[in-house]
């Protein structure tokens, strides 16, 4: 099953090495700060003085964000109560459904399928961690096993997966409609406690 | 991911992430997060350990009764890539000097593909674009771009360029895994495009769209930005 939502201000192509983010973009909780502009690494570098997940954390540590006050759901329960979901970023997909995709858009994953497989169009990360154990990204089994322990209650019924490292800067589709569509999608499912796992 | 921890809060859901870049959390604050300095592509840190990755969920757990959020704590242990030591794969020898390099060495690493794939239970990141008998095909598609052909001319488009790559990689790579016993973060990735025939073929091919000014985004995703 899969949410496709419009993402009018996604752009199709890659930032460029000098890329300057809108100030401002609509929508009432999403505001984008003005921050410096980010500097990609030139893409014919042949060599490195750091090591490559230092050049990249450097590279996208102060890409602006939008402006979000965080507030904190208060368990009404104590976690061996809650119903407890992934949420990666990994851009998984189910064997069979595979395609690279760039959008907003989320799938589900059903907590009992191990068939997964990778769909981030990014190759600027490890994969040998994930190719020779999904719980290295994607903690199904561990998530599994405590709930055998009474650790957390349960395991929801169903996982989502989104495509990290978004190409909308403004991250508007996220807020106002696949990020709320999918938050319900657990709650209709009773989940209690919602894991992020990037890469 | 951050951000959508703010929009599952306000949903009414407790959540708790984590971070493998500090600097991007603390942009976006989302309410809890854990920070790990672990190898990118690795957030809870070491494959088939169990006992770890458990321990990285329960530092998770902890911090959610937290409600003076934001709240971001760093996990004790740190994990290094280790990519500038590649593995130490032993390649197959030469096998039909009539084909291309890349291809022979390919048609190679086959064996050691159906390996691994059968000690993971059949699961195998190949399949965007490809199945295991198409690889070579993709390859082939690849050593025609080198030769000067836009991805258009062997009828790609961005994605489909990307994805070409990305099923190649996963190929070897998943080989790699039965070659090597060095297989920490970036090795395997380091071994690829800088120790085979088919990863300089790629950052060759790479290299050409780049001076041609062919597909920006297919040029900026078909090798890693720090594999130059």
């Amino acid at each position: 099953m899969e949410f496709t939502v419009p993402h009018p201000t996604t752009s199709t192509h890659p930032r460029p090495p000098s890329f300057a983010y809108p100030g401002h973009v609509g929508g009432d909780i999403c505001r984008v700060r003005k921050r410096r502009v980010a500097t990609l690494v030139p893409a014919n570098a042949t060599v490195r003085s750091m090591s490559a997940d230092a050049t990249i954390r450097s590279n996208v540590t102060g890409i602006p964000g939008p402006d979000l006050t965080p507030t904190a759901t208060v368990l009404d329960k104590p976690l061996s109560e809650c119903k407890v979901a992934i949420c990666t970023t990994a851009g998984l997909r189910l064997a069979g459904d595979v395609k690279l995709w760039l959008d907003a858009s989320f799938t589900v994953l059903p907590a009992a399928a191990r068939d997964v497989q990778l769909s981030h169009f990014s190759p600027n990360f490890d994969r040998s961690g994930l190719t020779a154990d999904i719980n290295t990204a994607y903690p199904a089994d561990r998530l599994s096993e405590l709930a055998e322990a009474g650790v957390i209650g349960s395991v929801a019924t169903n996982n989502l997966s989104f495509m990290g490292a978004q190409l909308d800067a403004t991250f508007s589709s996220i807020i106002n409609d696949s990020g709320p569509a999918a938050a319900q999608v657990l709650l209709d499912d009773g989940v209690d406690v919602v894991i992020f796992t990037p890469v | 991911m951050s951000v959508l921890s703010h929009v599952f809060e306000k949903a009414g859901l407790a959540t708790v992430g984590i971070s493998l870049v500090r600097g991007q959390a603390e942009t976006v604050k989302p309410p809890r997060i854990l920070n790990v300095n672990f190898p990118l592509g690795r957030p809870l840190g070491k494959p088939d350990d169990a006992e770890f990755q458990t321990s990285v969920l329960m530092a998770m757990f902890d911090l959610l009764p937290r409600t003076d959020v934001p709240v971001l704590v760093d996990f004790p242990e740190t994990i290094e890539e280790q990519g500038s030591e590649p593995s130490s794969c032993p390649m197959p020898p030469r096998h039909n000097p009539d084909l291309n390099a890349a291809v022979d060495e390919a048609n190679g690493l086959r064996n050691a593909y159906d390996r691994n794939l059968e000690a993971t239970g059949g699961r195998t990141l190949l399949g965007r674009v490809a199945d295991v008998d198409g690889v070579v095909g993709l390859i082939e598609k690849i050593i025609e771009i080198e030769g000067g052909a836009s991805i258009a001319d062997v009828g790609w488009d961005s994605t489909a360029a990307i994805a070409a790559s990305q099923d190649i990689r996963a190929y070897y790579e998943e080989a790699g895994l039965q070659l090597a016993d060095n297989t920490g973060a970036r090795q395997l990735e380091t071994w690829f495009f800088h120790q085979t025939e088919t990863g300089q073929l790629i950052r060759r091919a790479r290299d050409g769209m780049r001076e041609r000014d062919d597909d920006k985004l297919a040029t900026t995703y078909l090798a890693p930005m720090t594999q130059g």
